[in-house]
């Protein structure tokens, strides 16, 4: 079954189309999950809803573009309906705010991992993390991350730079122990 | 991961680098609870479906006349009041008659321009005889008289020749005639000429606040007979009393001047596609058509109002022209079936502009229609299950089987344009 014979399937409700649909994307979009979600329960449910609203909507995907990045567009966005819907977050703080983020050096034994950065990134507060990956990892300005989360462009822009000077300062002293471990 | 470091475009290429293969499989409960939401939904859909009412709602079909080409005009023979007298003045010579409403002109002046041989005036004497002429034209028309003036008259014609009216026929018509007319009954006189001879012209078809009609007519002895008069739905004639010389009937009809009503027409349609451009359409509709008739009586107005209702089946074959994700064009043709199920009839009665009585009566109707239609559509897919559409369609009424007089045996060919939901069913 290739790539069109499957949308078309899908399209139809063809529940086998589905589910070989899911198996070729959702390794990937897991991956897009895990960054947005603060576990992986909770990036389990963004993957189960947004393959949900992927099947309700695939007949408004018009072949133009991949048609990979246009499920992952779907599950960015359901992945951001579902942090501003969990009770929890339903008043996610985009206020300045001291960050609280787990080290996870102790658990790196060699060189920092993209797992050990993802676990710091999911550790971050929901609105940091939101905005993050929407602007260092997605591509978005800040000017589209103010209109998506409804936040002011400074907002944005100084979240994302406290975020990312968290990390860098993780990453620096992640590479400072790499170095004294190998002298 | 040395680059994350160094500047801001380098970090987030970094970042996306670093996350760009990322991937994760997911527990098996994930596709698991996807699969039953995905289920819960067909269900849904199912649900809808054969729901029935709001399926009914949802997917109403409504159709539009908008070519309908106004009022439509017709006189139309309601039954009213019995006759149980006989007087007449009259000569059984020609296939029509006139009819004075002017009680003083017994001596019309436009008279004198038909051919004195054509012209009759005599008495005719009671005769014990089976007569069955039936009325086959009974409109009034305007004459020139002399003067150049206009002046009233009816003409009246028989399906039998001329020879054998006979005076109960004649008699008949007097007594109806009499019943509305001003003219009494003993000043009036009848006048046969040859039809040919009389200049006729168009009658102002909206005055009849002081003519009548005589319809039904014809005498029998047998106790039942049904005359088509017009073309219209008339009543059988009995003959309740043979000691009535004449074997009258004991009913009499009055002109109506009626206005068919555009139809309104709802209804729900699901499609069934069968091969890649064919579908299949069926479904259910109701039909009323309205039809408003008035009289005058004695300067009395009567307005009847005919709501006849009907549930039809339309069976349709489309082929989609074009056919996209979202957009169709295309070509429809089939059959529409129509059932009359019931009627009501209103009858209001005015003494000048009071209403003086009101009366509803129902009864069941009888009959089918039968139509062909073709059309074209387009059609919008809202989703998978439900469109919506605008079809401009032709229909042919072909067939109508013990239907009463509607407006859609008097046009013969329909155009409309349908608006609706439709049902996916494929």
């Amino acid at each position: 079954m290739d790539k069109q014979q499957l949308i078309e399937g899908c399209c139809k409700q063809d529940i086998r189309s589905q589910k070989a649909l899911y198996d070729w994307l959702h390794p990937q979009m897991l991956g897009v999950c895990m960054r947005y979600a603060s576990d992986r329960d909770q990036a389990q449910d963004m993957l189960q809803e947004g393959f949900i609203k992927v099947y309700n909507k695939i007949d408004t995907y018009k072949v133009v573009g991949a048609f990979e990045g246009w499920v992952r567009r779907v599950v960015v966005n359901s992945a951001l309906e579902f942090l501003r819907s969990q009770k929890n977050n339903s008043n996610v703080s985009f206020e300045d705010e001291s960050i609280m983020v787990v080290d996870h050096r102790a658990n790196a034994q060699d060189e920092l991992q993209a797992q050990d950065i993802l676990k710091t990134i999911q550790s971050l507060p929901t609105g940091y993390r939101m905005v993050f990956n929407l602007f260092a990892i997605e591509g978005y300005s800040h000017e589209e991350i103010a209109k998506e989360l409804g936040i002011s462009v400074n907002t944005s822009y100084s979240q994302y730079h406290r975020a990312k000077a968290l990390l860098q300062k993780i990453i620096e002293s992640e590479k400072k122990t790499v170095v004294k471990t190998a002298v | 991961m040395g680059d994350l470091n160094q500047n801001n475009d380098s970090f987030e290429a970094g970042m996306q680098g670093m996350f760009s293969g990322l991937e994760q499989t997911a527990d098996a409960h994930v596709w698991n609870n996807i699969e039953a939401a995905l289920q819960q939904k067909s269900n849904r859909i199912i649900a809808w479906w054969w729901g029935g009412a709001a399926a009914a709602v949802l997917g109403a079909v409504l159709s539009v006349s908008l070519f309908n080409g106004g009022p439509y005009y017709e006189p139309r023979i309601s039954n009213y009041k019995s006759i149980n007298d006989l007087d007449y003045n009259a000569c059984p010579d020609s296939s029509v008659l006139e009819w004075s409403n002017n009680p003083s002109d017994n001596t019309r002046e436009h008279v004198d321009q038909i051919e004195p041989s054509s012209i009759h005036e005599s008495n005719i004497d009671p005769i014990s005889q089976i007569a069955v002429n039936t009325i086959t034209d009974h409109l009034p028309r305007v004459v020139d008289s002399k003067e150049g003036q206009k002046d009233k008259v009816m003409k009246t014609s028989f399906t039998d020749s001329p020879e054998s009216i006979d005076k109960m026929s004649i008699a008949g018509i007097e007594l109806a005639w009499n019943a509305d007319s001003l003219i009494p009954r003993d000043e009036q006189i009848i006048k046969v000429y040859d039809e040919d001879e009389i200049d006729w012209q168009d009658w102002d078809e909206k005055d009849y606040s002081d003519w009548g009609i005589a319809a039904n007519l014809g005498s029998s002895n047998s106790s039942e007979q049904s005359t088509s008069t017009f073309g219209y739905q008339s009543e059988g004639l009995t003959t309740q009393d043979n000691s009535m010389a004449f074997g009258m009937s004991d009913q009499r009809s009055i002109l109506q001047e009626l206005t068919y009503l555009s139809p309104f027409v709802v209804g729900v349609r699901g499609n069934w596609r069968f091969a890649k451009r064919w579908s299949i359409e069926s479904g259910l509709s109701y039909s009323l058509l309205p039809t408003v008739g008035e009289s005058f009586t004695n300067g009395d107005k009567r307005i009847n109002r005919y709501n006849d209702h009907f549930i039809g089946v339309p069976i349709l074959v489309n082929f989609n022209v074009i056919d996209r994700k979202r957009f169709a064009l295309y070509n429809s043709q089939g059959a529409l079936i129509e059932k009359g199920i019931a009627s009501r009839n209103t009858i209001t009665t005015y003494q000048g502009s009071e209403v003086e009585s009101k009366q509803i009566s129902k009864e069941p109707t009888q009959g089918w229609q039968i139509g062909a239609s073709v059309g074209v559509g387009a059609q919008y897919k809202i989703n998978e299950t439900w469109s919506l559409f605008v079809e401009p369609r032709v229909t042919s009424w072909l067939l109508n089987i013990n239907v009463q007089d509607n407006i859609r045996n008097r046009q013969a060919i329909w155009p409309t344009i349908d608006l609706g939901v439709r049902l996916n069913l494929d």
